[in-house]
C-alpha cells in the first residue's frame, strides 16, 4: 500500500515538474521577441527596454529564468505581474475558487445523473429501456458547452427570471445568491458530461455483471437487487472513478467556454485575458494551477481505488 | 455478429476503446455498416462534405455578404435563415462554415493518427527505454487537461485553420499514442512475429506487413470517434476566438458573436447550434456503429 502511494506520488511531482517547464516555456512564448517591449509600449527608446529587462531579469538565460521561478513558486511566491502590476496569487485567489465550485457542482451533476442511468442501462442491457437511455444520451453528448449554455442561458432569462441572477455573486455576499448564479452554468457544464459518466458504468457493470463470481452469487440464491446494487456495482466501480479524475480535467476545459458564455470571472476567462493582454507571468500561474488542479484531482482518484478494489496495488 | 438491425448506439466517451484479441492476420476486411443507425450518419456525413465541397456555387448569398439583407431578420423567403447583426445571410453562412468543420477534424485526427501510431508502436515494439521516453512524454501530455494545453499551444502559435487543427492534433495524440503501444505489445508476442523475426525479417517488414494490419481496427475506432471530439474542439476554440479568421464564417464563431443577441433574437444562436450539433451527432453515431463492429470486445459484452 505505501509503495503504491509513494510511487503515485512521486509520479505526480514528476509530471507537475515537467508541467511547470511546459507552462512556463508556453508562457515566455506568448510574447514573440522581448516581453520588455511589450510593457514599456510601441514608441520606447532601447535603454528603457534594456532597464526594463534588467529589473524583470529579463536579460539571464532562459533556464535561468525558469530556474528563478520554479524556486519563488515552491516557495508559495508567485510573483507580480509587470503588464498589470498585481500579485499573480491575489488574482488566482480570487478566480479559482470561483472555477473549483464550478467543476465540483458540475461533476456532482454529472456523476448523479450519470451513474444510475449507466446502472439502469446495464441492467437492462440490450432491452428497450436501455435503447431509451442511450439515444438520448448520445444526442445530449452532440451539445458542447457553448450550445447548452447558451441554450440554458435563454430559457433562464425567459422563464426563470426570479430564479437566476446575471451578475455573479461571490459565496461570501450570499450564499443562496451565489449558488442561483452557479447552478445554471453548472448543468451546463455537467449535463452533457453524463453521457462519459453513464457510458462508462453501462459497459463496466455489463462486463462484471457477464463474470463467474456472480453467477455463483445468483446460484446461491442471493436476491438479485443485492447482487446488482451492492456486488456488481462495486465492482465496476474502479474504471468509473478513474473516469471522474480525468472528467475533472474536462470539466475545467469545458470552463473556458462555459464562464465565457455566463460572465463567470473564474480562472477560465482568466486565462484568455491573459492571453490577450500578452501577460505572461499572470498566464504561467494561471494555468500552472488549472493543471496542476488536474493533477491532483487524477492523484485523489489514484489513492481512493485501492479502497474500492484491492486488487489495485498489486498491478 | 450482431444482426444489422441491432446497431447500439452509445455516446462515444475520448477514453481508449478496450484493446483486443486480435483477429488471425490477413482476416478479410468486412465492411461494417449496415442499419439504420449507420446510415443516417453516412448520410448526413456525406452531405456535410458536398456542402464543404460545393457549397461555394449554392450559396444564395456570399457568406461574408455584410448588406445581404436587413440586419437580424428573421427567416423569410428571402433569406431562409434570417440574417445575422451585420445582414450576413444565416444560410448562406451555415453552408460555408462547413469546410473549416469538416478540414479542421479531418487535418487534427490525421495528424494525431500518423504521429500518436507511430509514437506507439515504436514504444511498443522497440520497447526498453524508448518505451520508458515515449510513454513519459505521452503521459505528461495527457497530464495536462486538453483545452488548456490547446489553448496554450494557440497562444504561442497564433489563431486559424491550421493552428488549431495542429493544436487539437497536438492533445489528441496521447489517445492514438497509448491504443497503439498496448495493441502493439499484445501483438509482438505473437508467435507469427517471432516466426518472421526467425526468417530474418526486419523490424520495418514486421511492423508494416504483421503490426499494422493487426492493430488497425482499435485504430479505425478511436480515428472515427476522434473526429467526432475534433469537431467540438475546433468549435470550442473557434467559439474563445482561435478559429478562421473574420469575417469567415465559422460555426463557433458564429454561436459566439451572435451570444449578445441571444434573448431577442435567438435564431442566429440556434440555426449555427442546429447545423453544428446535427453534424457532431453524425460523427458521434458513425464511431459508435464502428465500435459496436469493429471491436469484439464490446460485442460480447453487448450481448452478455
Amino acid at each position: 500500500m505505501i509503495l503504491y502511494l509513494a510511487k503515485k506520488l512521486t509520479g505526480a511531482a514528476g509530471v507537475l515538474l515537467a508541467l511547470s517547464a511546459l507552462v512556463f516555456f508556453a508562457g515566455r512564448g506568448l510574447v514573440p521577441g522581448s516581453a520588455a517591449s511589450v510593457i514599456a509600449g510601441a514608441k520606447a527608446s532601447p535603454e528603457t527596454i534594456a532597464a526594463i529587462e534588467r529589473d524583470l531579469g529579463l536579460d539571464q538565460p532562459l533556464y535561468q529564468q525558469y530556474l528563478d521561478w520554479l524556486w519563488g513558486t515552491l516557495r508559495g511566491d508567485f510573483g507580480v505581474s509587470p503588464i498589470s502590476g498585481q500579485e499573480n496569487l491575489d488574482v488566482i485567489a480570487q478566480q479559482a475558487p470561483i472555477s473549483f465550485e464550478l467543476a465540483l457542482i458540475g461533476l456532482v451533476i454529472a456523476v448523479a445523473v450519470g451513474l444510475p442511468v449507466g446502472v439502469i442501462a446495464a441492467t437492462h442491457s440490450g432491452k428497450g429501456i436501455d435503447w431509451g437511455i442511450r439515444i438520448p444520451l448520445l444526442v445530449v453528448f452532440a451539445f458542447p458547452g457553448f450550445v447548452s449554455g447558451s441554450a440554458a442561458l435563454y430559457v433562464a432569462a425567459q422563464y426563470l427570471t426570479n430564479m437566476y441572477s446575471a451578475s455573479y455573486i461571490p459565496f461570501s455576499e450570499s450564499a443562496v445568491g451565489n449558488l442561483q448564479t452557479m447552478l445554471l452554468p453548472a448543468l451546463a457544464v455537467g449535463i452533457p458530461t453524463a453521457p462519459l459518466v453513464a457510458q462508462m458504468t453501462r459497459s463496466s457493470m455489463i462486463e462484471v455483471l457477464a463474470q463467474p463470481h456472480i453467477t455463483t452469487a445468483r446460484t446461491n440464491g442471493i436476491a438479485e437487487w443485492r447482487i446488482r446494487y451492492v456486488y456488481a456495482l462495486r465492482a465496476a466501480l474502479p474504471p468509473v472513478l478513474t473516469l471522474i479524475g480525468f472528467i475533472f480535467g474536462f470539466l475545467v476545459g469545458g470552463l473556458f467556454i462555459v464562464e465565457e458564455i455566463f460572465s463567470l470571472p473564474g480562472l477560465g476567462r482568466g486565462v484568455l485575458d491573459s492571453i490577450s493582454n500578452r501577460d505572461f507571468s499572470q498566464l504561467t500561474a494561471q494555468a500552472l494551477v488549472i493543471a496542476g488542479t488536474f493533477i491532483l484531482g487524477n492523484l485523489l482518484v489514484d489513492i481512493a481505488l485501492p479502497f474500492v478494489d484491492r486488487r489495485i496495488i498489486h498491478t | 455478429m450482431t444482426k444489422p438491425s441491432s446497431a447500439h448506439p452509445r455516446p462515444s466517451p475520448p477514453t481508449a476503446p478496450p484493446t483486443t484479441p486480435t483477429p488471425a492476420p490477413k482476416r478479410s476486411f468486412r465492411w461494417p455498416l449496415r442499419g439504420i443507425v449507420a446510415n443516417v450518419a453516412v448520410f448526413l456525413i456525406l452531405g456535410y462534405i458536398f456542402l464543404a465541397a460545393f457549397g461555394s456555387f449554392l450559396v444564395p448569398y456570399g457568406p461574408n455578404d455584410v448588406s445581404a439583407g436587413p440586419r437580424l431578420s428573421s427567416p423569410s423567403a428571402d433569406h431562409w435563415l434570417g440574417t445575422d447583426a451585420l445582414g450576413r445571410d444565416q444560410f448562406s453562412r451555415i453552408i460555408a462554415a462547413a469546410r473549416p468543420a469538416l478540414l479542421s477534424a479531418t487535418y487534427a485526427v490525421l495528424f494525431a493518427l500518423l504521429i500518436g501510431t507511430a509514437i506507439g508502436i515504436a514504444a511498443g515494439f522497440l520497447g526498453r527505454l524508448w518505451d520508458g521516453v515515449l510513454s513519459r512524454i505521452v503521459d505528461l501530455l495527457f497530464a495536462i487537461p486538453e483545452y488548456l494545453l490547446a489553448i496554450l499551444v494557440l497562444a504561442v502559435m497564433g489563431s486559424g485553420l491550421i493552428n488549431a487543427s495542429l493544436a487539437i492534433g497536438i492533445v489528441t495524440i496521447p489517445r492514438f499514442a497509448r491504443i497503439a503501444r498496448g495493441s502493439t505489445i499484445e501483438i509482438a508476442q505473437r508467435a507469427f512475429v517471432d516466426a518472421a523475426r526467425l526468417c530474418g525479417r526486419g523490424r520495418l517488414w514486421i511492423v508494416f506487413r504483421h503490426i499494422l494490419p493487426n492493430i488497425a481496427s482499435p485504430l479505425v475506432i478511436m480515428t472515427a470517434i476522434n473526429l467526432s471530439t475534433a469537431e467540438g474542439a475546433y468549435a470550442a476554440l473557434s467559439f474563445l476566438g482561435f478559429g478562421v479568421r473574420p469575417p469567415d464564417a465559422d460555426y463557433g464563431s458564429m454561436i459566439s458573436s451572435s451570444q449578445q443577441y441571444l434573448l431577442t433574437d435567438p435564431w442566429v444562436v440556434a440555426f449555427p447550434s442546429i447545423a453544428f450539433v446535427v453534424l457532431v451527432l453524425a460523427f458521434n453515431l458513425l464511431g459508435d456503429v464502428l465500435r459496436d463492429r469493429l471491436d469484439p470486445h464490446t460485442r460480447t459484452a453487448a450481448g452478455a
